[in-house]
């Protein structure tokens, strides 16, 4: 049975977590004790929902999204040997160490009506934003 | 094994620095002490070059140190709260007057009474207290694609939500400042109710929902998108004095128009402005700053890259603000937008102005 010890070498780590995560805990302990009153009311009946519903469709969106995409690279980086199989293994890993907020401005910047690839169609074609579905 | 002593140097080296940072009197016996200098801490959530040079200016005028840190408003006022007594600010400048009314609510800033001020800074354009005065002025006006309207197609925001408008308009969401402080006039003038339709007639007259900042609503009009945006006047003028050619061309394919509430009511203006600080240890040398700011040196370099209006009708305008169009400013005292920002929000809300 393996014994629960703490070690001494596991606090440089543990103080270096805690020191990291101190302004999460703040904050999260500022939102607790610093709510309620009519803006909160107000968020409750009118905002809740709605701010509900879309994390929900959110999750379930990334969720299909993964299965689709990410499961099945995985699988094929895992099980498969084919050239560029190396490359592929780490390279699509690569997203994950950037934070999702700079991905989300960077997609929305390139696929924005007025982003590059947009820009790019309306010169070639001639067509107006609203000539077309995208 | 090998990798437990660079952590463990590592971890001390963070200690010392922290120990270093939290014990400052060390170096009190440097071989001469030099004069103090006084030191003036302002909060900003402006950034600007021309901001910098202006400051310089200060310094070296009244041998004084302007300690400046930039952020977001938001921050700021987090940050203050945090420090609380602590807090070495002195100044604050921020953009907007739903802003400026974010720090007096929150206590961040104190009350000055300044005849130089008050004489520079209309009375509509400064808190009714004392607790911030106008700096410059911003107007939060109509883009418009001219070949499909003109400017007597929207002389007031009411033409804006009329039925004839659907499916072509363009804005930002709703809990931006800008929208908020806008509601607040609207709000003040003719209520709720008539405010919530108002907001209301405008969702349903969206070409898409609200999404990016202002200049991203003239690009849009530009592509195609949609023919009309509620945007501040200085994104559209500073699109037009852009060294992107592309940028040029939004421009010149857009125009701008600054609308009425109602016939002869004065438009809305907005301002960027100053308070001090509550922690402010020297509210004299703030108030000497800030009519320093008031001056014509300080006007003008407050609005030459912002393309922001002077608040001073003295200070000649901005390169590429005059192709703004002539309006008369409303008589509404600003402190409104602050008093009916919360109520602002809750109505977008309830009009589904996401």
């Amino acid at each position: 049975m393996p014994r629960l010890t703490v070690s001494l070498r596991s606090i440089p780590p543990a103080l270096l977590i805690a020191l990291v995560g101190l302004p999460v805990l703040m904050a999260i302990w500022a939102g607790v004790t610093a709510g309620g009153g009519a803006t909160w009311d107000h968020i409750l009946q009118n905002r809740l929902g709605p701010y509900s519903l879309t994390t929900i469709w959110v999750l379930i969106l990334a969720g299909l999204l993964m299965l689709v995409i990410a499961v099945p690279a995985a699988w094929l980086v895992s099980l498969f040997e084919f050239p560029g199989r190396s490359l592929f293994s780490w390279a699509l890993i690569l997203p994950l160490a950037m934070p999702g907020y700079v991905m989300a401005y960077a997609w929305a910047d390139l696929l924005g009506v007025a982003g590059p690839l947009l820009s790019w169609v309306r010169e070639v074609t001639g067509w107006a934003a609203r000539d077309y579905w995208l | 094994m090998t990798l437990r002593t660079p952590l463990f140097a590592g971890l001390s080296l963070l200690v010392g620095a922290v120990a270093a940072c939290s014990n400052p009197t060390e170096t009190t016996d440097a071989p001469e002490a030099a004069a103090p200098v006084p030191t003036l801490t302002l909060y900003s959530s402006r950034h600007y070059d021309s901001d910098k040079a202006l400051f310089a200016m200060f310094e070296e005028q009244e041998g004084v140190k302007l300690d400046v840190r930039e952020a977001k408003a938001e921050q700021l006022i987090e940050t203050m709260k945090a420090e609380g007594d602590q807090s070495p600010a002195d100044v604050i400048i921020t953009a907007d007057a739903g802003s400026l009314w974010r720090f007096q609510e929150a206590g961040l800033t104190q009350v000055l009474e300044s005849e130089a001020l008050s004489a520079a800074v209309p009375e509509k354009y400064r808190s009714a207290d004392g607790a911030w005065y106008g700096l410059a002025r911003r107007l939060r006006g109509i883009a418009y694609d001219p070949s499909r309207w003109s400017p007597e197609d929207l002389p007031t925001w009411d033409t804006l939500a009329a039925e004839d408008k659907a499916g072509e308009i363009c804005v930002r969401s709703s809990s931006n400042i800008y929208n908020l402080s806008l509601m607040g006039e609207i709000i003040h003038r003719y209520g709720s109710e008539a405010a919530q339709a108002w907001a209301t007639s405008i969702v349903g007259n969206m070409a898409r929902n609200p999404q990016g900042g202002d200049t991203d609503q003239i690009r849009a009009i530009a592509a195609g998108e949609c023919s009309l945006a509620i945007v501040n006047h200085y994104y559209w003028v500073r699109l037009g004095a852009s060294s992107t050619e592309a940028d040029q061309q939004v421009a010149a394919s857009t125009a701008f128009l600054v609308p009425e509430f109602t016939a002869g009511s004065g438009s809305h203006v907005n301002i960027t402005g100053a308070a001090v600080a509550s922690t402010a240890d020297d509210p004299a040398l703030a108030e000497t700053f800030m009519t320093f700011l008031l001056s014509e040196t300080g006007q003008t370099y407050l609005t030459t890259e912002t393309k922001e209006l002077p608040l001073l009708d003295t200070t000649a305008l901005p390169e590429g603000v005059e192709a703004v169009p002539e309006f008369t400013a409303s008589d509404v005292n600003l402190g409104v937008y602050g008093e009916n920002q919360a109520e602002a929000q809750r109505l977008f809300d309830l009009a589904g102005w996401n």
